[in-house]
């Protein structure tokens, strides 16, 4: 029972990094249609520039709230403006070329971003200090949880209300959704179409850095390919979830995350990385727009 | 039963042109030998690595760059013909790879005659990847779009990890000490009979109706083309054929490793055909070609640099290919696409 | 038109490929080494290609072998089996290299160890442990342990010296090197009568191990023996200690780099490696390198580093022997190499081309390796 009890926690823990990253995932692919694979490079790229800002102004600061707020900072403006210089000369002159070339640039500029990290970066991994002391509970006599797991339990559950809020109750929302159905009526009807695409890019890109810092706070390594298998398996969260659909998006990283650790736990840990796709594979086949997707009715 | 004869006879006779012309082709690369020795080496299929024409490195260049040839053109029947958007290609080629090595290793003696172990290699490589594409392609049937990409990509990851996990193929060690026996010409002939196989089947009807589902598949089903058995039909022909690619790897090779076989492959099989030109053959040999040219081409910049840029670069050029010649460089701007001459 | 820029890109990068490489000096001796610069595994091919740089630094400032300076040429392989192999042919065929140096990764070596074989020239592998690389031929030699040799030297430390007799296995499904070890520490651990209460997996780049690890802990081991790279094991100890495991990990030489004190910190304290060698032994050869190796750059020489040194020089050391720096000449000296006073310990080449040098066990305390003892092979 015990073992059961540290496997959810392990599991919704793992779940709720995921769901960081794939809330922006989702974000962009909502509006655009867009599989952004370079999303989990620029999560990367937020984490590195965290890590410097660690750097920095460590020996000026004490561990704790202040610290905290500088590095998450940093790391997020970093990663929004790396997201809009993306955006603006990647997928731009893109917009009206077919999906799949797209979707080359995207991969395109992933692998670039990757290999240019290891090059400035440097390819070996570091060691992101903590800047918030992490103190650990016992729950019964054997099972751990500590505050790093709770917070970005916590704080993933938070960004996801606070998108449900700006894309349903706010102007800016509504003009997302009038893009995401149709770009060029959200143009007719006076949409800033780039402006949109341009803040929804920022937006997601922020949350890749916030999710980057994070996730270095929780595995205290960083590396110019952390972002690879975060990236991928974020977006099965996000597809199986129903991509575009932000709550769909945490729990379909929930989903994922428990899935994986009750797995490796109780069956087998060999084939733990395959999880994810026999489960984005199964979800697809039955219900191939997600557990919370809308079906898309094709017209000719 | 005249027509067949007809055709048959047409078919075989191309099939004997190629044989030829694959010969010359070699026979002159390696540097028009006269010996004995040196012509069956041609002939009968031992790796010739002596000295020629080509030195060994370009010679290794050139067996790849038939296999990458291969795998781009079987993907352009899925991704550039049906349409059908797929990222798992490296594990057909991986199937084919490891069931064909096995096979060689441990089904049948070895002293069968090379021509016939290549032979009986390919044929079970391209079969034993022609059924599992048969059970992904039947089963991703409802998939389109993106969503298809990424349960290939599931799948082809899947391949990856069982193979990873099986002890009898190695493991994470890899297969070692596999029969090596493609040689240039063999490469160049199968390449070229893919690529002869892939003109006559967009020219067919087979072909025709591929492109109408690529073009609007309701409007298809009206005209009364059935979608689901073409598109299976595309899946099977396509991973047979990345299977004979992955067959002739495992022996041009002689060791294979899963690290061959990352998603990373299935994408820059993927970048082969955008760059050349989505549904153009011609684009997939030359997309297939430059792509594996250019990384070992960029080595030389390392001397001015002093650093390693080649996958800089690499990415860059993706990239910016897809920016500024987004129809790649087979295709034109009305929806076209070009072909060389030889192929139209 | 299109067809035209094609082709042009075509034969343009065809050139390329003729035409490099033409120059070959005479008052040089050129060596290659390839290795993954780039990819998921460049941090290890990085940090053996410093610690060659700094042999062939030094040998140059020496005065060089018989008078010739040393060069190098350095290629990416990407990770890619078939990339190592075309850049052996490369190394080979154009530029004319007189011996090999890499790889790092098992799989690799397999993959290129067939072409040096084939045209003769010896290759040394700074840190393949797998037996079968040096089956590949006679001109394949290596300067580091194999998997049987240091699985066997753990499982008697743990069961002998530590009095553990309760083993769980947790190893990297991807790395051959992980597997390796593991099988051969399992072998010998039963064998001797101990017993393996678990034995699970992970990748290589995976960040959570809690899963594992929580289904280890039920188990109730004695101590776990994680065969992995520092790269993961920093990770996996803090997560062991997260979840109140504080039994003795234990592992094997890629544990050896500062990098492992810094992602690991505390966690690791209780651990115990087997290594080449002990960074604080007196010895003159291991001081000098640690020192040298600093000042060039900047940073602590990891074990695939010091292996790295190691190879460049026992090559150099059987090309001052040698009579010529042709292919079997130098084989030949390569395979007399004996007792060699290398940073990585004494090593001679025994008849299988395989290093054979005494392994030191190390146990963690406060961030720093202490020696516990030497076990001689």
């Amino acid at each position: 029972m015990e073992e059961f009890i540290q496997h959810t926690i392990n599991g919704l823990s793992l779940g709720s990094i995921y769901a960081l990253v794939a809330l922006g995932y989702t974000m962009v692919f909502g509006v655009l249609q867009l599989i952004n694979f370079a999303h989990g490079d620029i999560f990367m790229v937020g984490s590195f520039f965290g890590l410097y800002a660690m750097r920095f102004f460590a020996p000026h600061f004490q561990p704790g709230p202040v610290l905290a707020i500088l590095v998450m900072g940093c790391a997020m403006t970093a990663s929004a403006v790396l997201g809009v210089l993306i955006e603006h000369l990647g997928y731009k002159p893109m917009r009206r070329a077919p999906r799949i070339n797209i979707l080359i640039t995207a991969i395109g500029i992933s692998l670039f971003l990757e290999y240019g990290g290891q090059l400035v970066f440097g390819a070996s991994p570091q060691f992101f200090p903590p800047f918030f002391e992490k103190t650990q509970f016992h729950i019964f006599d054997s099972v751990t949880i500590d505050s790093n797991q709770i917070s970005i339990f916590l704080i993933a559950c938070l960004l996801m209300t606070a998108l449900q809020f700006l894309v349903f109750k706010t102007q800016f929302g509504r003009s997302m959704r009038a893009l995401s159905h149709s770009l060029d009526t959200a143009n007719l009807i006076g949409i800033n179409v780039n402006q949109v695409i341009r803040i929804t890019f920022m937006l997601g890109s922020t949350l890749a850095g916030a999710a980057g810092v994070l996730y270095a706070l929780a595995y205290p390594k960083v590396e110019p390919l952390m972002g690879v298998l975060p990236g991928l398996k974020a977006f099965v969260a996000a597809v199986l979830g129903g991509i575009g659909n932000i709550t769909g998006a945490v729990i379909g990283a929930l989903i994922l995350g428990l899935s994986e650790t009750y797995v490796a736990g109780y069956i087998s840990s060999t084939y733990r990385d395959a999880l994810a796709f026999i489960i984005l594979i199964i979800v697809l086949l039955v219900r191939p727009s997600g557990l919370l997707g809308k079906k898309r009715i094709e017209k000719v | 039963m005249q027509k067949i004869k007809h055709y048959l006879n047409q078919t075989v006779v191309k099939i004997f042109l190629l044989l030829f012309v694959s010969f010359l082709i070699s026979w002159v690369l390696s540097g028009f030998p006269f010996s004995d020795q040196a012509l069956s080496q041609i002939l009968f299929l031992k790796p010739f690595r002596t000295s020629g024409l080509l030195s060994p490195y370009v010679y290794s260049i050139l067996i790849l760059l038939g296999i990458n040839v291969m795998l781009s053109v079987s993907l352009a029947l899925l991704n550039g013909f049906c349409g059908l958007f797929t990222m798992g290609h490296a594990g057909f080629m991986a199937i084919g790879a490891y069931s064909s090595a096995s096979f060689i290793m441990f089904a049948i003696p070895s002293s069968t005659p090379l021509l016939l172990k290549l032979i009986a290699a390919v044929l079970i490589g391209g079969s034993m990847s022609a059924i599992v594409g048969f059970v992904i392609g039947y089963s991703s049937l409802r998939l389109a779009g993106d969503y298809l990409g990424m349960v290939t990509l599931g799948f082809g990851e899947i391949i990856r990890i069982a193979i990873l996990n099986i002890d009898a193929v190695g493991g994470a060690r890899g297969m070692i000490d596999i029969p090596q026996f493609t040689n240039l010409f063999s490469v160049m002939f199968v390449s070229a009979l893919i690529v002869l196989i892939v003109k006559r089947i967009r020219e067919s009807r087979f072909g025709r109706t591929m492109f109408a589902i690529k073009e609007n598949e309701i409007a298809a089903q009206m005209m009364g083309i059935n979608p689901t058995k073409i598109k299976v039909q595309a899946f099977v022909f396509s991973s047979f054929m990345a299977g004979m690619a992955g067959a002739l790897f495992a022996h041009s090779e002689g060791y294979l490793s899963t690290q061959t076989f990352t998603f990373v492959k299935s994408f820059e099989i993927i970048a082969m055909n955008v760059i050349g030109g989505l549904g153009s053959i011609s684009g997939a040999i030359v997309g297939g070609a430059l792509l594996t040219v250019l990384p070992e081409g960029f080595r030389v910049l390392q001397d001015f640099t002093g650093i390693d840029l080649r996958m800089i670069i690499y990415a860059l050029t993706i990239t910016l290919i897809m920016i500024f010649l987004p129809q790649g460089l087979m295709g034109s701007k009305n929806g076209n696409v070009k072909e060389f001459k030889w192929l139209k | 038109m299109k067809f035209f820029s094609a082709f042009f890109t075509f034969v343009l990068a065809f050139a390329f490929l003729l035409t490099q490489g033409c120059t070959k000096k005479n008052d040089t001796i050129l060596i290659g080494n390839y290795g993954s610069m780039t990819g998921a595994e460049a941090t290890f091919g990085l940090s053996t290609k410093d610690g060659i740089t700094l042999a062939i630094e030094e040998i140059n400032v020496a005065g060089g072998i018989n008078g010739k300076k040393v060069d190098m040429k350095v290629y990416d392989n990407g990770g890619k089996p078939e990339e190592a192999r075309l850049s052996v042919e490369k190394l080979i065929n154009v530029d004319n290299v007189v011996a090999i140096l890499g790889e790092v990764a098992s799989t690799r070596s397999l993959a290129a160890a067939p072409v040096a074989q084939q045209y003769k020239v010896p290759m040394i592998s700074p840190s393949s442990t797998n037996p079968e690389v040096t089956k590949k031929g006679d001109y394949i030699f290596r300067v580091c342990f194999i998997d049987p040799f240091q699985g066997m030297v753990m499982a008697k430390f743990a069961f002998n010296s530590l009095n553990l007799k309760k083993a769980a296995v947790l190893r990297d499904s991807k790395s051959d090197y992980s597997m390796g070890l593991a099988d051969y520490f399992t072998k010998t651990f039963t064998e001797l009568g101990g017993t393996i209460v678990a034995d699970e997996k992970y990748q290589s780049a995976d960040v959570d191990f809690k899963a594992q690890l929580t289904s280890l802990k039920t188990k109730a081991p004695d101590f776990i023996f994680i065969p992995g790279y520092y790269t993961e094991v920093g990770l996996i100890a803090r997560q062991a200690r997260d979840l109140g495991l504080t039994v003795p990990l234990l592992g094997g030489d890629g544990w050896d780099s500062p990098k492992l004190f810094e992602i690991g910190g505390d966690a690791l304290t209780n651990s115990y490696i087997s290594n080449h060698f002990a960074a604080e032994d007196p010895r003159p050869e291991v001081q000098k390198f640690v020192t040298s190796f600093k000042a060039r750059f900047g940073v602590e020489p990891d074990g695939l580093a010091s292996a790295g040194y190691d190879a460049a020089n026992i090559l150099f050391e059987a090309m001052k022997k040698a009579k010529s720096l042709e292919g079997s000449e130098l084989r030949t000296a390569l395979a007399q190499t004996k007792d060699f006073k290398g940073a990585t310990g004494v090593i001679s080449l025994d008849e299988n081309r395989d290093a054979v040098k005494s392994a030191v066990i190390l146990k963690i305390e406060s961030g720093k390796f202490k020696y516990v003892e030497t076990v001689n092979p």
